[in-house]
């Protein structure tokens, strides 16, 4: 084998040097490929093929370099001799040309260039083995593969004008090659030139500035989305009419804008509805090519700049693409000069993944390169290789039959439902602008399919009766000896408890209490508490759970506002008079029944406290009570053999699900005292003692409860399903270890707000290790709807957030007393099945997942967002819980606007206690960069409010009071070392960043150091140790003192 | 106008229209008769023989309409002969 000698040395360009980072970063070799198959006309002899190629190669400088990495990147000019060209030439039956053809593009896609070896090309002729015999079956086509290195999104079209020309004997290839050889150092030359221009360096801080303002634009943005993955693509093609395509152009010429400007429109208002954002981010590649004669030249002259986009929903499409994107596309263009690196160096941006910085997603105009019927190249087509750079990449070709989309997505992040729902968009508002070009911009969307909204997991025990009253009747009547209720020291059967329910419904109507009367509840045991109820529902009356422990000025304001002026049980409240059950009871009283077929004037009232404003009484009607109590039977397998624990105070909705589905299913509802709520084991103790099946827990009570079980060794053998709601589910390895060991338990998440019930379930099924950290809230009951509005007002498809409104049967009548809040919350549903449907809006953020599950993102009101990422507060004190040194984590906001950060206090174990930098380095590795706290502090306690909830605001003043003492002690970074390594390797920084102050523990970053230099620096490492420290190690901690323990690491694992 | 200028003009023009095929106007916009960035600088290419000439591209961002296009290709034209 020859060496290819060496022309000359030439150097890189900035954007050339970035791709060269992103190719050591991202362990995908083949990612940068550009495959392009020519078809081309048969009859042309392979011989002439191999030939223009080779002419090709020679007049085509850029083909012919290789890049040398190490202290000093730079690219060699080699040549490539004609036996050396990298052509493959092929045969095969016609029949088997495009079979043929799929699996060499596969091959070709995946060749994994050694960047140090020219040419950065291979090439196959594919060609009919019966070609020149049979002419309407003969086919030939040109399939190539060139690294992206030496091939820009205009190279194409220059290397199949070469070539037509190669073909036709027109090629002066020893005139061209000297030419083609000086216009590319030339370019070179002015492209650095025009990269020392002071001011690409303001342009780029211009830049960085907009981007650090605007949120990321992240599609599918669910928790747990991989932040680094594996690069695997796939591309849809939307090919559009020529009609289409025509009325498209109009529409530009129309508006007199560019079909650039056009489709970043388009893009923009996509990709704002699907990432639920008002800004979006993108990239575009722009043409860098300063001098004339590097248009013919291939090569990589291009930057790829983001634009930033303000999407404002109720602007008119013609406006948003005259004057918004307009004003963007030409800020972009203006700043062709400007290379990758440069703005990330200002914008400073999340280091910690292998994935683009600074987009996620991609915008490129492709150049034309049309063959023509008569000539050497027939057609040209562009191909991917099952790669995806960015999560979504749009590319726009105009072809003869009009304009070509590409839609490239990542699998991993973006899975084909979502994508299905990027492509409706997309095509939907490519027709509506044409149509409508004067729509508002959230009008140019449609709703999402209906039927999501109406899937439910559709279980249902009939009812025995229309009513709750009549239902529970039924089933007392068949279970006379069976025990109702339970608690310590007294069970009562369905026939004792139906009698004491006569007496008391007596006493309500001796008092005038009938349908639509309130009347409290403060009965001190479980069985006063469900003959109380049972009695209230028989007068169709409504039951308001009452907690004396609450302050008498809130009991008082809760009695006020549902009208309440009777209570039955024990205790003092204010202006109502308060019955002891024993009391009101009228023994063997009679009374004239209730209509049970009578208006529903509701069941309970419960009242619900909102982050702001004062408690709002929810009051339930009966329908949405049936439905649920149908629902649950069936869903929860309960029967006679039921056992369902009361845990939930009264006033939580959750205390209907445990007594009301009980009784009508004939099973036993068994209190949950003498334990004590707050007392798991004695909780679990009890459970086992009275043989519980059914238990429905808070989700903070979650994990106390399976630690008190797997301390007592308790297997639960009794126990079939455990219920948890109340806030959103995340689950630890504990748990999970919990479950596993328990096959006979089902786990199962509820979700639903009071002015609803519980409305969406998710069941955990399968190995308990795969269950994820953020559990789904699952799908509908039967009977409820599920609307997910996203930010135009449309039903949003699938993994595109929006707010969760509830229609179906589960809206509740409304808030007591309050007219006005309640009109704000219970609208009509225009979606719904029947006139007057109407929902509730819940001021949740939700989206559908792939697999149709809902996934709670937060509330409306208390996002914590971290550089436009949702931050979820309880995910990272959960991953820092997870180190075996931390018993309790808390998370914390510090700072405002673009200075937000997270900082965590924890309480380290007894015995080998955590450091907070151990800490840190546990939920490093754990979780996204943004996620990571800039602050780890150990404390001996955590201080909580009044309400036992944890005080927040307490903790970050002790931070600050810590900060500001190390701010005045004056620590701050240290410079000073003696240990050798790392005072090598300050040196070496010294001499990089070319100051002298580099600090030993201090971020790099924050003193010059920046992908590029970064390189430098692991080659010389490299040069000098003998170790690769990975790119990302650095970022994760860039610091002079973290790269010496990286590299002694290294060496030890090497010896 | 010196008959440099004139010359230079008609140039100028005659390349227009050979890359322009509909009816246009000095204040037509570029994106309206089809002229996208690669059409304009290929027009350049077809005026200045002289590859190393360079293009800002940030000059080339401004320019909207055919007039625009017009004065651009004159400063280009004119920068061309300068350096000669």
């Amino acid at each position: 084998m020859t060496v290819a000698p060496q022309l000359g040395t030439l150097p890189l360009t900035a954007a050339q040097q970035g791709l060269l980072v992103v190719h050591r970063t991202v362990p995908v070799p083949h990612l940068y490929n550009v495959v392009a198959e020519l078809e081309l006309d048969p009859a042309l002899a392979p011989e002439s093929v191999a030939a223009a190629l080779t002419a090709v190669l020679a007049v085509q400088p850029a083909l012919r370099l290789a890049v040398q990495e190490g202290t000093a990147p730079h690219a060699e000019l080699r040549e490539v001799p004609a036996d050396a060209t990298p052509l493959r030439i092929t045969s095969t039956a016609a029949a088997d040309f495009d079979a043929q053809r799929e699996t060499l593009l596969s091959e070709l896609g995946d060749t994994a260039f050694d960047l140090a070896e020219a040419p950065l090309l291979r090439a196959v002729l594919l060609h009919t083995a019966d070609h020149g015999k049979d002419h309407e079956q003969a086919r030939a086509a040109l399939l190539l593969c060139v690294h992206h290195l030496v091939f820009d999104g205009f190279s194409l079209r220059q290397f199949v004008r070469d070539f037509t020309r190669a073909v036709r004997g027109e090629l002066d290839v020893d005139g061209l090659r000297a030419v083609r050889e000086r216009a590319l150092h030339k370019e070179l030359a002015a492209q650095l030139a025009a990269a020392e221009d002071e001011r690409v360096e303001q342009t780029a801080a211009d830049i960085a500035e907009r981007l650090r303002a605007t949120p990321a634009t992240v599609l599918y943005p669910r928790p747990g989305r991989a932040t680094s993955t594996k690069f695997r693509g796939e591309r849809r093609r939307i090919q559009l009419s020529a009609d289409r395509s025509k009325a498209l152009d109009d529409t530009c010429a129309a508006l007199g804008v560019s079909p650039f400007v056009l489709f970043c429109a388009v893009y923009a208002a996509v990709l704002a509805r699907h990432s639920a954002n008002e800004s979006v981010v993108f990239g575009s590649p722009v043409v860098a090519r300063r001098t004339l004669g590097s248009f013919d030249l291939c090569g990589f002259f291009v930057n790829t700049l983001p634009l930033v986009v303000d999407v404002p929903w109720q602007q008119r499409f013609d406006t948003f693409a005259k004057e918004t994107v307009q004003r963007e596309a030409d800020r972009v263009k203006a700043g062709a000069a400007v290379s990758f690196d440069r703005i990330v160096r200002h914008a400073e941006p999340d280091r910690s993944t292998n994935r683009n910085p600074l987009f996620s997603c991609m915008l490129a105009m492709q150049d034309a390169t049309d063959g023509a019927p008569g000539e050497a190249v027939r057609r040209v087509r562009e191909h991917g290789n099952g790669t995806a750079k960015f999560d979504l990449w749009l590319g726009v070709t105009p072809t003869p039959g009009g304009w070509l989309l590409e839609l490239e997505h990542d699998r991993e992040l973006l899975p084909a439902p979502v994508v299905d729902g990027l492509v409706d968009s997309l095509t939907g508002v490519l027709h509506r602008v044409v149509e409508r070009p004067d729509a508002a911009l959230c009008d140019l969307f449609d709703d999402a399919s209906l039927a999501a909204s109406r899937s439910t997991d559709g279980h249902w025990h009939p009812p025995s009766a229309p009513g709750l009253h009549g239902w529970l009747n039924a089933t007392a009547a068949r279970r006379t000896e069976a025990v109702a209720v339970e608690e310590d020291g007294r069970s009562v059967t369905y026939a004792a408890l139906d009698a004491l329910v006569r007496d008391a419904a007596a006493g309500l109507a001796r008092r005038g209490v009938g349908p639509g009367t309130v009347v409290g509840l403060t009965t001190p045991t479980l069985v006063d508490t469900v003959v109380a109820m049972l009695a209230l529902l028989a007068r169709r009356a409504v039951f308001l759970p009452l907690d004396l422990s609450l302050p008498g000025e809130r009991l008082a304001y809760m009695t006020g506002k549902a009208d309440c002026r009777l209570v039955i049980g024990t205790g003092e409240v204010e202006g109502v008079e308060v019955v002891p059950l024993a009391q009101l009871a009228v023994p063997e009283g009679k009374f004239t029944p209730v209509d049970q077929a009578g208006d529903d004037d509701g069941v309970y009232v419960m009242f619900t406290s909102g982050s702001t404003g004062r408690p709002k009484g929810v009051l339930m009607s009966e329908g949405p009570l049936v439905n649920l109590t149908a629902w649950q039977i069936d869903a929860l397998e309960m029967g006679e053999d039921t056992r369902f624990l009361q845990y939930a105070p009264l006033g939580f909705d959750v205390s209907f699900q445990e007594i009301l589905p009980t009784l009508a299913a004939g099973g036993t509802v068994v209190s949950r005292e003498p334990a004590d709520r707050r007392d798991q084991p004695a909780v679990v103790a009890r459970i086992g003692a009275r043989k519980v099946t059914h238990v429905y827990l808070p989700v903070a009570a979650l994990r106390p409860f399976a630690r008190a079980a797997q301390d007592a060794g308790d297997d639960l053998p009794e126990l079939r399903y455990v219920c948890v709601s109340g806030e959103q589910l995340l689950l630890d390895d504990g748990v999970r270890r919990f479950f596993a060991e328990r096959p006979h338990l089902r786990l199962v998440n509820l979700y639903g707000p009071t002015e609803t019930h519980a409305v969406t379930t998710h069941r955990l099924t399968g190995d308990a290790a795969s269950w994820p950290v953020h559990v789904p809230i699952g799908h509908p009951l039967t009977g409820v709807h599920a609307h997910v509005l996203d930010t135009t007002g449309r039903l949003a498809p699938s993994g595109v957030p929006g707010e969760l409104h509830l229609g179906g049967v589960c809206p509740a009548r409304g808030y007591v007393d309050d007219p006005v809040r309640t009109a704000e919350r219970f609208l009509p549903d225009s979606r719904g099945e029947q006139d007057g449907a109407r929902m509730y809006r819940t001021g949740d953020q939700v989206l559908r997942d792939e697999h149709g599950a809902l996934v709670f993102l937060g509330r409306d009101d208390d996002q914590v967002k971290i550089r436009g990422y949702r931050v979820e507060l309880g995910e990272l004190e959960t991953a820092a819980a997870g180190h075996p040194g931390v018993r309790l984590a808390v998370a914390a906001v510090r700072g405002d606007g673009a200075q937000r950060h997270l900082v965590l206090f924890f309480i380290p174990e007894d015995g080998p206690a955590a450091g907070p930098d151990d800490v840190r380095r546990h939920v490093a590795a754990a979780l996204p960069g943004y996620m990571v706290p800039t602050r780890v502090f150990a404390v001996a306690s955590v201080p909580t409010t009044r309400n036992g909830k944890v005080d927040r605001s307490a903790l970050l003043e002790d931070a600050e009071r810590a900060i500001r003492e190390e701010a005045d002690a004056d620590t701050g970074a240290v410079t000073a070392t003696g240990d050798p390594l790392e005072a090598w390797l300050q040196d070496l920084w010294r001499q990089l960043l070319g100051r002298p102050d580099v600090p030993v523990d201090g971020s790099l970053l924050s003193y010059g150091a920046h992908s590029l230099n970064v390189m430098t620096a692991r080659a010389t490492i490299e040069e000098r140790y003998g170790v690769q420290i990975p790119l990302l190690d650095f970022f994760r901690d860039p610091t002079v003192r973290a790269q010496a323990v990286m590299i002694d690491e290294a060496r030890e694992g090497a010896r | 106008m010196s008959r440099t200028d004139e010359a230079t003009d008609r140039d100028i023009d005659s390349v227009i229209r050979s890359h322009i095929r509909v009816p246009f106007t000095e204040t037509s916009l570029l994106a309206e008769v089809g002229l996208d960035s690669l059409s304009v600088l290929r027009i350049a290419s077809d005026l200045i023989p002289d590859p190393d000439h360079e293009i800002d591209p940030t000059g080339l961002a401004a320019v909207r309409t055919v007039a625009d296009l017009q004065q651009w290709l004159h400063g280009l034209l004119a920068a061309a002969e300068s350096v000669r």
